[in-house]
């Protein structure tokens, strides 16, 4: 029931909304994952639904809506997700909201329906939700929420009031993170905000799933097919079970802290400043040109995440490219 | 919380919960039913958050409390138990006991803060009407209600009072039935709410007692009837209803005056071998006679010639014989008067004394 230190500014954002009575029928609430969105948006949804809310506009936790919405019985908050992690939200869902929303709200207070991740509607969905999104029925509030803004159609984004959450500065998060996990030491704190670009969600996620220690055996295999120790195609039959999103985000991170290293840099500059050494000495070895050809293959796999993929093939072009790269010089 | 109720005093107050309680649930405790005992009464409530009904049956040596309990699972128990059992209720932390003669059954349960009930704060208007006045002008409108169309505030029936006029208007765009009343007391205001379909289907299914005195009460948000032992609450459609106002205003033909049975016959007979989907029939209309024709893309034919009384000039028009049908099924007289608009935009089907049951066809283009 607190506000995430790095967003107080949204809030008292939102909460200006409230006061002014000026609360928006679409916000779009976009930033990088790991930031906290839903957080501020539930914060956001119950703090409009309470009863009596708190002097900073926080909801009180003990009036009968509040107890709704802890049992996530509140019948005027309404969450649409997809239906399976990872696919899409459908049109029937977003149908059925539409009906739902042309019925009055059951209390005389708002009515919240939150979309999250906002992205994942398909293009179906997004054209049937445009006329209920533009003018929705009085005293209801739709928020988007999504880490793509860019991947939302023009029309959905138009219809919204935008509210970016934005990275915050490192002390904030190192700070947050330690209040969050005192057996934390700091060389690890460092490592894990380059690898959660900075988002304290993501590295508090990543410091407490052993993350780390994942990254740093995948970081090894790097570097023996680059020595030649292990094959790029045993090593891929790995790699293709491991989650690939963050996966691809690393050997990126990899790729380009290598490219950096061609010249003199600073530790703090890298995505990963507790490998530096040991990429300093793989780059070393490299030619500049053929490491940027990587780096276009990585951008494209990156791309071709969502659709139908075979993983392992992917894993396989990317290990062997870069074991013909270590072979080239 | 603990009671004892005779299995004939709750069965049927909890049927008539466990209709409104949908089979698949967005949210697991809107499977339940909600039991309250307070000052000596068990009240029974399910919801699927778009109506409520609430029944309350008087019990004696009751200790207060609340619960709610899975409602199908509640209700077979209840129902598949002999004829004037005994049952007796009792709760335990988080499980119900349910016990008669030598049955006992253990129901998890979910706690009653959680139950989303529609708040009971008092509603700004309200009348009192007849059950069956209101079930009669409810038999009379509620087939004209469109069903899942995009313009949501037809999926509906429009209910306007004006002092002690009560207007019921449905329509699907198609075709619009009107039925007035009027209310025994004065109510001194204007209001016109939109009762969503499928409120107005459940609502009806429950007004089985003519004799019984109704208490409406509205806001601009619910709806609260009170029958005998039950309350019954639905949510409005937050809308407008569109203006039809404007179909009064026209020129018309001469109205047309025909036997009720002998037209519903006629239309019968020739809709057979109408467009299956369409139903389209011709009305051809010369002074005194009518004839009612059509033909399908098979190329069968129907033909029927009828006596009416009409001075005019003759026309020709062409309806949905089932709209018709519709309309003339649910008129009270013996005669039917049918006005058609000047610019053949639509056709008025109603009685020729009382004038308080309208319908609207819109012709179809052959």
């Amino acid at each position: 029931m607190t506000i995430l230190p790095w967003q107080q500014q949204n809030w008292e954002h939102l909460c200006d909304y409230k006061s002014q009575n000026r609360v928006p029928q679409a916000l779009l609430i976009s930033g990088n994952k790991g930031l906290g969105k839903q957080h501020l948006a539930n914060q956001f949804a119950f703090s409009l639904l309470c009863a009596a809310p708190q002097n900073n506009g926080l909801h009180c936790g003990h009036c009968d809506r509040c107890l709704l919405l802890n049992a996530q019985t509140h019948p005027d908050f309404i969450q649409i997700i997809p239906d399976e992690p990872g696919k899409s939200i459908t049109i029937g869902q977003i149908r059925s909201l539409v009906t739902r929303l042309t019925l009055k709200p059951q209390f005389d207070s708002w009515r919240v329906v939150i979309v999250s991740p906002a992205d994942l509607m398909n293009n179906a969905a997004a054209n049937a939700f445009l006329k209920c999104l533009e003018e929705p029925t009085e005293r209801t509030v739709i928020i988007l929420i999504t880490d793509k803004p860019a991947c939302l159609p023009a029309t959905i984004v138009s219809r919204c009031q935008k509210l970016a959450v934005v990275k915050p500065d490192k002390e904030t998060v190192f700070a947050w993170l330690k209040e969050r996990n005192a057996d934390i030491i700091h060389s690890d704190v460092i490592t894990l905000y380059g690898l959660a670009q900075g988002s304290p969600l993501l590295a508090l996620e990543y410091a407490n799933d052993g993350t780390l220690t994942l990254r740093n055996d995948c970081f090894k295999a790097w570097i023996d097919i680059a020595k030649q120790r292990k094959h790029p195609v045993i090593i891929a039959e790995d790699w293709y079970k491991l989650p690939e999103s963050p996966l691809l985000f690393w050997i990126t991170s990899w790729i380009v802290d290598m490219i950096k290293c061609f010249y003199p840099i600073n530790a703090d500059w890298l995505y990963n400043p507790d490998l530096k050494e040991s990429l300093q000495e793989l780059s070393q070895e490299l030619e500049l040109k053929e490491l940027y050809k990587l780096y276009d293959l990585i951008l494209v796999s990156r791309q071709r995440l969502n659709t139908q993929i075979n993983k392992q093939t992917m894993f396989e072009e990317i290990l062997i490219k870069w074991l013909e790269l270590n072979l080239g010089k | 919380m603990k009671f004892i109720i005779n299995r004939e005093e709750i069965l049927t107050p909890l049927q008539q919960i466990v209709s409104v309680i949908e089979k698949r649930q967005t949210m697991p405790i809107l499977s339940n039913v909600l039991i309250v005992i307070e000052d000596d009464q068990l009240i029974l409530t399910g919801t699927d958050l778009e109506i409520q009904i609430i029944a309350k049956i008087d019990i004696k040596l009751a200790t207060p409390g609340s619960i709610t309990v899975p409602a199908r699972k509640f209700l077979d128990i209840c129902r598949l138990l002999p004829n004037g059992a005994e049952i007796k209720f009792e709760q335990h932390d988080d499980k119900v006991k349910i016990l008669s003669n030598r049955s006992r059954f253990s129901l998890s349960c979910l706690p009653a803060d959680n139950y989303p009930e529609f708040s009971e704060s008092e509603l700004e208007n309200h009348f009192f009407i007849n059950a069956g006045k209101l079930k009669k002008a409810l038999d009379k409108t509620v087939f004209c209600m469109a069903n899942q169309d995009v313009r949501y505030y037809l999926n509906g029936l429009l209910l306007n009072i004006s002092n002690s006029k009560i207007k019921l208007v449905a329509s699907d765009g198609h075709r619009l039935s009107i039925y007035e009343d009027s209310l025994d007391q004065g109510t001194g205001y204007e209001a016109r709410i939109i009762f969503p379909r499928k409120a107005v289907l459940e609502l009806s299914r429950l007004l089985d007692d003519a004799d019984a005195e109704l208490k409406i009460e509205f806001s601009s948000n619910n709806i609260r009837i009170f029958i005998k032992n039950l309350i019954f609450s639905a949510k409005l459609v937050d809308s407008k209803y569109p203006d039809f106002g404007k179909v009064f205003q026209q020129e018309f033909f001469n109205p047309i005056h025909i036997q009720k049975l002998v037209l519903k016959d006629a239309l019968t007979r020739v809709a057979i071998l109408s467009n299956e989907k369409f139903k389209g029939v011709t009305l051809d209309i010369t002074p005194d006679s009518l004839r009612i024709s059509t033909h399908n893309p098979e190329h069968d034919e129907a033909e029927e010639e009828l006596i009416i009384e009409y001075a005019g000039e003759p026309l020709s028009i062409a309806f949905n014989a089932q709209y018709l049908l519709d309309a003339v099924a649910n008129l009270d007289s013996e005669l039917a008067v049918l006005t058609i608009a000047s610019n053949s935009s639509s056709c008025f089907i109603d009685e020729p004394t009382e004038c308080v049951y309208k319908f609207i066809v819109m012709p179809m283009r052959l």
